[in-house]
């Protein structure tokens, strides 16, 4: 029985975040599925790109990934695929060696519907044979497909490189845009009048379409495989972070492809962090102390960010606030954690622009561009956040427009217990309404947020801020269970067991109690 | 006269034509010089540590390690450094020798031979069986003649067509000194100090340098093979370049781009507080990275 797990390490997002978790939890699965089905073989192929524009393609030695995970070596195995995409343990192959892997296994675990996208080599022909219809397959969708089309397009008219888009387009656009923020997600008729705009944007042959499709051709094909994509998925089964995220995208595939998916999954995503952090406490309090050390005299309110430097995920909002707290005389202390600010970047020269401005507060970066990142070595960031818990004048903001689970946010409550002021959007909004993120911290609009943060920091100024008033202490450690990669793996293992059950015909309980009779 | 005689004839009187003869040899160098400057232009951006992820932490490692070690990064790599030339380059009679059996065995472990030290074997694409294919045909020719020319300046009798019965053998034991010299190495580390983390991060910053450069080679032999698709013609060119030694150069210019990133991107603890506690799990931690700071 061989089992297929197509690990895309491409991006330096969440998503890659979930698929490494997702790769520890399968470590899990072979220890719980190894006994069950005869012959179990689990194979690991990563996907990540190369210095000239091009997707490569490697096989993880997997058994010695589950040496490691035997010999309790966590940390070991995430460092192997945080800092080499597991380039010790694998070797590269080539397209054919990668489609024969996944076409002739019973079983594929595919971490993101995203994999074939912005890779040349992945055709429809190929998707035929990965995504085909024997539904042996499953596929996590991390994000609303449509409301990452909306941001494409509101990202592109933001840039005002193209000439001749006309008013009336980029009115819709934004239109759609603050529907959107407003209700967390497209409702149907917002779905469809994008549809209606993307179709306009992609085929009529006018100018402004004209222009959209020279500029910005890789959005067009991107969509155009996207969509293919969502049409194989209605074969396997789909797996969602959360019931708004499955909603949205089960809607919109209707809409595009005119089909249904035939078995959806809503489950929240694992967290490699957990492992760690029941591993490794003693040398996540080394850190932990190390921060507070480092922090502890300067006892500004700080404000933390954590996320990408992209206008999706609220930078704009998150410097103008931070430009307004300091113009009224707020001396506080913003924290970037970040794979992606840059020294001389638009961010980075508009943050120095106002502290010299305005002569006061203090701007701390982490960040992967600039080689002092907390994510490198994990154990860093859970030490930091647990730090800035413990200095209790700290609040973590999440300003982003789209977040599908919100990983890092969660960490911040996890590990920091810290509040979290955030966008009530989409994912964001579901996790409030399960009672892990609190209400009263939720906004929709800049003035929600400003007021917010001022509310708190006054609070915290006044000495009347007390954390137990936002923090769901219960929920939070009712997720810390449901996030944990073993448990997860239980459920992922159930689901693979029953697919397997189910479509092989075979009695495989009983077969294992033969073979125990036989050897006895 | 039969057609191929015809044919023949023709290429006879052109093969008289020196004026002719350098008008081809220099399309076709010129041809190839330009591939194969595209080529490494290629291989130097896997040079960069900010594109090339994996090498970024092998550094990162190294330089980690060796500090925590109290050794300076910059010495150890000049030391590891030297190493790898005394036992690649060193001897310039059996350097190529040792390169292109390491080359052959390569190329034979793509085609499904397996490894003649661990007798693993390899899964390759298509595409790398057909390069693999182009190389091992290209060192071979080459890999032989130079073994027959050895032989015969130290006096041994012993004809070319002997030597290709066993080329495997030969190449073989050649490839495995090449591969032998990561544990040199590593043995060079061993009896500076204890540190197991060290010598790992030491000996993986040397076995990346030393398949990158495998890999340049391999990949410069394919490019002209791709301009040129006759091996005998592609391993005379080769030939000549081991000679003015392209080897030693793309080596050294592969080794002084990575080493100038050694020694980078330690950064100083902030304050004392901070140091004493990483001072303490300096020994069995990782560093804690420091924010980049904006103050007014």
């Amino acid at each position: 029985m061989k089992i297929v797990v197509l690990a895309d390490h491409r991006w330096n997002s969440g998503a890659k975040t979930y698929t490494i978790s997702a790769t520890l939890s399968f470590l899990k699965i072979y220890e719980l599925l190894k006994s069950r089905l005869k012959d179990l073989e689990i194979k690991l192929y990563v996907t990540t790109f190369n210095g000239s524009g091009g997707v490569d393609y490697h096989e993880v030695d997997f058994d010695e990934l589950y040496k490691l995970y035997k010999e309790g070596k966590i940390k070991e195995i995430l460092e192997l695929a945080i800092e080499q995409n597991y380039h010790n343990k694998s070797k590269k192959i080539g397209l054919d060696d990668l489609l024969t892997g996944l076409s002739s296994s019973d079983f594929k675990f595919i971490s993101s519907a995203g994999f074939g996208i912005f890779d040349r080599n992945i055709t429809k022909e190929n998707l035929d044979r990965i995504l085909s219809e024997k539904r042996n397959f499953v596929v996590m969708v991390h994000s609303d497909l449509d409301g990452n089309l909306l941001m494409d397009l509101w990202n592109i008219i933001n840039r005002n490189e193209l000439k001749n888009i006309k008013e009336e387009t980029k009115r819709k656009i934004y239109n759609l845009f603050e529907k959107r923020i407003h209700k967390g997600y497209l409702d149907d008729e917002d779905q469809k009048e994008l549809i209606g705009l993307a179709k306009y944007l992609f085929f009529e042959n006018n100018e402004e379409a004209r222009e959209l499709r020279e500029k910005y051709g890789w959005l067009v094909e991107a969509v155009e495989k996207e969509l293919y994509i969502l049409d194989k998925l209605k074969y396997g089964i789909v797996m969602f972070p959360t019931n708004v995220v499955r909603d949205s995208n089960e809607r919109y595939a209707e809409k595009v492809t005119g089909s249904k998916f035939r078995k959806a999954i809503v489950l929240d995503e694992p967290m490699f962090m957990i492992s760690l952090w029941k591993n490794y406490k003693d040398e996540i309090k080394a850190y932990k102390d190390y921060y507070v050390n480092l922090y502890k005299e300067d006892k500004r309110i700080k404000l933390i960010y954590n996320g990408r430097i992209h206008p999706e995920k609220g930078i704009n909002d998150l410097i103008k606030l931070y430009e307004d707290l300091l113009k009224e005389g707020k001396d506080v202390m913003l924290i970037i954690i970040t794979p992606d600010m840059r020294e001389g970047s638009e961010e980075y020269e508009k943050l120095k622009e106002i502290i010299n401005k305005y002569k006061r507060g203090e701007v701390h970066i982490y960040s992967e561009q600039m080689g002092n990142s907390l994510y490198v070595y994990p154990l860093h960031l859970i030490g930091f956040l647990e730090a800035m818990g413990e200095l209790k004048n700290t609040t973590y903001i999440n300003a982003a427009y789209i977040e599908s689970y919100g990983l890092a946010t969660l960490e911040a409550l996890i590990f920091g217990k810290l509040p979290i002021i955030y966008r009530d959007i989409s994912g964001l909004r579901e996790l409030k309404e399960r009672g892990i993120l609190i209400n009263e911290l939720s906004f929709k609009t800049y003035e929600d947020l400003y007021n917010l943060v001022k509310k708190v920091i006054g609070e915290i100024e006044s000495g009347r801020f007390n954390i137990n008033k936002y923090i769901n202490e219960e929920k939070r450690k009712e997720l810390i269970d449901l996030v944990d990669p073993e448990r997860v793996a239980e459920i992922y293992a159930e689901i693979i067991y029953n697919y397997i059950k189910e479509n092989y015909n075979v009695n495989l309980e009983n077969q294992k109690v033969q073979e125990s009779n036989v050897n006895l | 006269m039969a057609l191929d005689d015809v044919v023949k004839n023709a290429f006879i009187q052109l093969s008289k034509d020196a004026n002719f003869g350098q008008k081809v040899y220099d399309v076709v160098i010129n041809s190839i010089s330009d591939a194969l400057q595209a080529t490494a232009k290629q291989i130097e951006m896997q040079l960069d540590p900010k594109v090339n992820k994996a090498l970024k932490y092998t550094i990162e490692g190294f330089n980690t390690n060796s500090t925590k070690d109290g050794i300076d990064p910059s010495q150890l790599y000049g030391e590891m450094g030297n190493i790898y030339k005394q036992n690649i380059f060193g001897n310039s009679t059996f350097s190529n020798i040792y390169l292109l059996s390491t080359l052959y065995i390569r190329g034979l472990k793509k085609l499904g031979y397996p490894d003649p030290i661990t007798g693993k074997r390899e899964i390759a694409t298509r595409q790398e069986r057909e390069n693999a294919q182009n190389i091992t045909n290209i060192t071979g020719e080459l890999l032989a003649e130079s073994l027959y020319q050895y032989y015969n300046s130290i006096g041994k009798n012993v004809t070319k067509s002997e030597i290709m019965v066993n080329l495997d053998k030969y190449a073989s034991i050649l490839y495995g000194a090449q591969g032998g010299v990561i544990n040199k190495i590593g043995s060079y580390i061993i009896s500076k100090t204890p540190n197991i983390s060290l010598l790992e991060s030491s000996t993986r910053l040397m076995s990346t340098l030393n398949e990158m450069f495998l890999s340049t080679i391999e990949g410069s032999i394919n490019t002209m093979y791709s301009k040129l698709p006759i091996p005998e013609a592609v391993a005379l060119i080769l030939d000549k370049l081991g000679q003015i030694g392209l080897y030693n150069s793309t080596f050294n210019e592969m080794y002084g781009k990575i080493g100038g990133y050694i020694g980078q991107g330690l950064q100083q603890l902030p304050q004392q507080a901070g140091q004493q506690q990483a001072g303490q799990s300096a020994n069995q931690f990782r560093q804690p990275p420091v924010p980049i700071k904006l103050q007014p």
